[in-house]
């Protein structure tokens, strides 16, 4: 059978070389390397650009919290927050909490808004403040809100209620020690670990800073 | 292009050819100036330092990830940006300009240097994330990252680059697709996962292509037979035959198209290995005598919004493999049932059909919980020993090693899964064994008669 029927075999004859070649130059062109380096350097302005706009322009608010202890792989240790305004009971009980909760109790996921105020008693600058309080819930972003609230987007997923502030990096050395006072003051008075939070006019929210008692911790 | 093995092989032939004398020196000489004798250590030792050099940058880059991870707050993290955006971009084009040069020594340090930049570039990534405490999942981060190396990667042709790229994605696919089996709602990283197939096919196959590396080549094809075959099995059973049939047909339609433009004969037996190591898992992953367990539900879980997303990408495959197919067609009548391999275009279009067919009629038509374990077991062993076969006809080591191995699994996992009486056992061994030798026995006598190779009297005997 001729060999050059059978389409299956590998080309196993390599072309006789007479000259070694040099090995070959690309002529690389300088936009090649640049283009792709300004690419690269606007991922990282674009993956934190939203939450840089937060924080500068964000109304500074307070949430009342509870935690846990886990590590990621590329940003080190953190801090899993949950707020009391995680728990779905807690956002029914509020006005128009029933009617976003109850009515979409079989939709596995939706986005809704918590409105918050300031606490009514005014804190003493370097004491820890108070948390804001959770007045309404809405399905739709509030055009209606008096000069001191603010709306705070959350998503409903899966029985489970994020707003993307469940997160908290802090150092590996000061890992421990903080953790252990988080744990004595859930323990004893859990009304004094809050979280201050900045959120923006459209409800995004990013953590700034830890309130443990009467320490202020941020990194 | 000769390989590093053959020359120092004849190398040394040439040696001992010339010290008895049957070539003289002028004749070694032409040889060691042809097959370029004198660069043999040269290479093995430049080789050496790319692997130390590319060792370093890798250890400097993760050195580099894990300071971000510890977050040291003696520096502010604003110093900390400055620092690391600064060390970004002079590694990076430090790396560029010395890779430009032509100094061979320079142009490894360049490379190594821009291997590190790709690191360096996470470093920053989950730097500026961890400032603004995000909560977003690790692979979204792994995914942009794949994504700003892989550009580098295509614009600089660099194959390092590229494997970093393909590695950083692949590793964020299979918890986007976890994570996002779970959401509600999909987020452009749950796009990116859905369409993870088709991404490879425009993206990391250009890129195997640009930076001729067998090994980036490798990377895609795995990563595009994983989300294939991952994807569909996110929708319950909607079209999963075409899970166990399209990724090696895919690969074995490249593998045996002419030369074109579009097919690298380098890229030609990674394709065709890729192809057969994908049957057989199939193979053997439905040999087992469970099929009663494989049944659709009443509604099948055509979930709509993922189902149109992996419904484009299905179309873009099929559409791609039967293309190639097509272009096979002129050469199908050239085809006979029994050739050199028996791993061929005919017979693998026969496995992969009745390995399709036979799913598909079990979960859609007919239940044949019987019948079709006892086919996928014939096709089992039917791959494994043409793998023996063609490994023996054609002296690769490699081929026939795999066959063996599957041989031997295929029948020490029949023996354990049979939970009969050992009479039984012994009774199923010994027609194995008799099945083999007389395989064994057809085989020699078609050996024989291929030594005196008439194409149609071949014909005769085997169709």
């Amino acid at each position: 059978m001729n060999p050059d029927t059978q389409p299956t075999l590998p080309a196993t004859q390599p072309q006789p070389q007479l000259e070694p070649q040099p090995p070959r130059q690309r002529r690389v062109r300088q936009w090649q390397f640049w283009l792709p380096l300004a690419l690269q350097a606007l991922l990282l302005l674009a993956v934190p650009a939203r939450d840089a706009y937060t924080m500068a322009n964000g109304t500074p608010i307070v949430l009342q919290t509870a935690p846990v202890d886990p590590y990621d792989l590329l940003r080190g240790y953190y801090q899993t927050l949950s707020y009391e305004i995680s728990a779905p009971a807690f956002l029914q009980e509020l006005p128009g909490g029933q009617q976003v909760f109850a009515e979409w109790r079989n939709k596995t996921a939706f986005d809704f808004y918590v409105i918050l105020e300031p606490p009514q008693t005014p804190v003493a600058p370097g004491q820890p403040p108070q948390p804001w309080v959770a007045v309404r819930v809405s399905a739709d972003k509030p055009e209606d809100l008096r000069a001191n609230q603010v709306a705070l987007r959350g998503e409903y997923r899966n029985w489970s209620i994020r707003y993307g502030l469940e997160t908290y990096y802090m150092p590996e050395d000061q890992r421990e020690e903080i953790n252990d006072e988080i744990r004595q003051i859930q323990q004893e008075n859990p009304e004094s670990f809050v979280v201050n939070v900045k959120v923006d006019d459209r409800g995004h929210g990013v953590p700034v800073s830890l309130w443990v008692s009467d320490r202020n911790y941020q990194f | 292009m000769t390989s590093e093995k053959f020359r120092r092989q004849l190398r040394q032939e040439a040696e001992s050819w010339w010290n008895e004398g049957l070539i003289d020196a002028q004749l070694y000489g032409r040889l060691a100036d042809r097959y370029q004798f004198k660069d043999i250590e040269t290479n093995a030792r430049s080789t050496f330092t790319t692997i130390l050099i590319s060792l370093g940058g890798i250890l400097v880059g993760l050195g580099v990830i894990t300071f971000v991870a510890a977050n040291w707050t003696v520096w502010t993290r604003e110093l900390k940006l400055a620092i690391l955006l600064g060390l970004f971009l002079g590694v990076n084009i430090t790396g560029f300009y010395l890779w430009r040069s032509r100094q061979r020594g320079t142009r490894k340090l360049g490379a190594a240097l821009l291997l590190l930049g790709g690191l360096i570039l996470g470093a920053n990534l989950s730097l500026v994330s961890q400032m603004f405490h995000q909560s977003g999942n690790f692979y979204e981060l792994l995914l942009v990252w794949g994504a700003g190396v892989s550009v580098m990667a295509l614009s600089l042709a660099m194959p390092a680059l590229s494997w970093l790229a393909i590695l950083l994605v692949g590793s964020g696919y299979v918890p986007a697709i976890t994570n996002g089996n779970m959401a509600s709602d999909l987020t452009v990283y749950h796009l990116a996962a859905l369409h993870m197939p088709v991404i490879v096919l425009v993206l990391f196959v250009p890129l195997a292509y640009r930076t001729q590396s067998k090994f980036t080549f490798l990377l895609a094809g795995l990563l595009f037979s994983a989300s294939f075959i991952g994807n569909l099995f996110t929708l319950d059973g909607w079209a999963v035959e075409l899970a166990i049939a399209l990724p090696p047909a895919l690969f074995w339609a490249y593998s045996v198209q002419s030369r074109q433009r579009f097919v690298v004969p380098e890229f030609q037996p990674l394709a065709r290995a890729l192809a057969v190591l994908l049957m057989a898992g199939s193979f053997y992953s439905l040999s087992f005598n469970a099929w009663m367990s494989f049944e659709l539900d009443s509604s099948p879980g055509f979930k709509l919004p993922w189902g149109r997303h992996i419904a484009f990408d299905l179309l873009v495959c099929c559409a791609l493999t039967i293309w190639l197919w097509l272009k096979l067609r002129h050469q199908l009548p050239r085809f006979n049932l029994f050739q050199t391999r028996s791993l061929n275009t005919g017979t693998v279009a026969v496995m992969l059909l009745v390995a399709g067919g036979t799913f598909y009629t079990h979960l859609r038509l007919v239940p044949i919980e019987v019948l079709g374990p006892i086919l996928y077991n014939v096709l089992l062993f039917f791959l494994a020993i043409a793998a023996i076969r063609d490994g023996l006809a054609l002296g690769s080591r490699r081929t026939f090693w795999g066959g063996m191995l599957l041989l031997v699994l295929g029948i020490v996992t029949r023996m354990l899964e049979l939970d009969t009486e050992l009479l039984t056992k012994a009774i199923v061994f010994s027609a194995c064994g008799i099945g083999v030798i007389l395989a064994g026995l057809w085989f020699e006598r078609n050996i024989q008669q291929d030594d005196t190779p008439a194409p149609t009297q071949l014909q005769e005997e085997n169709s």
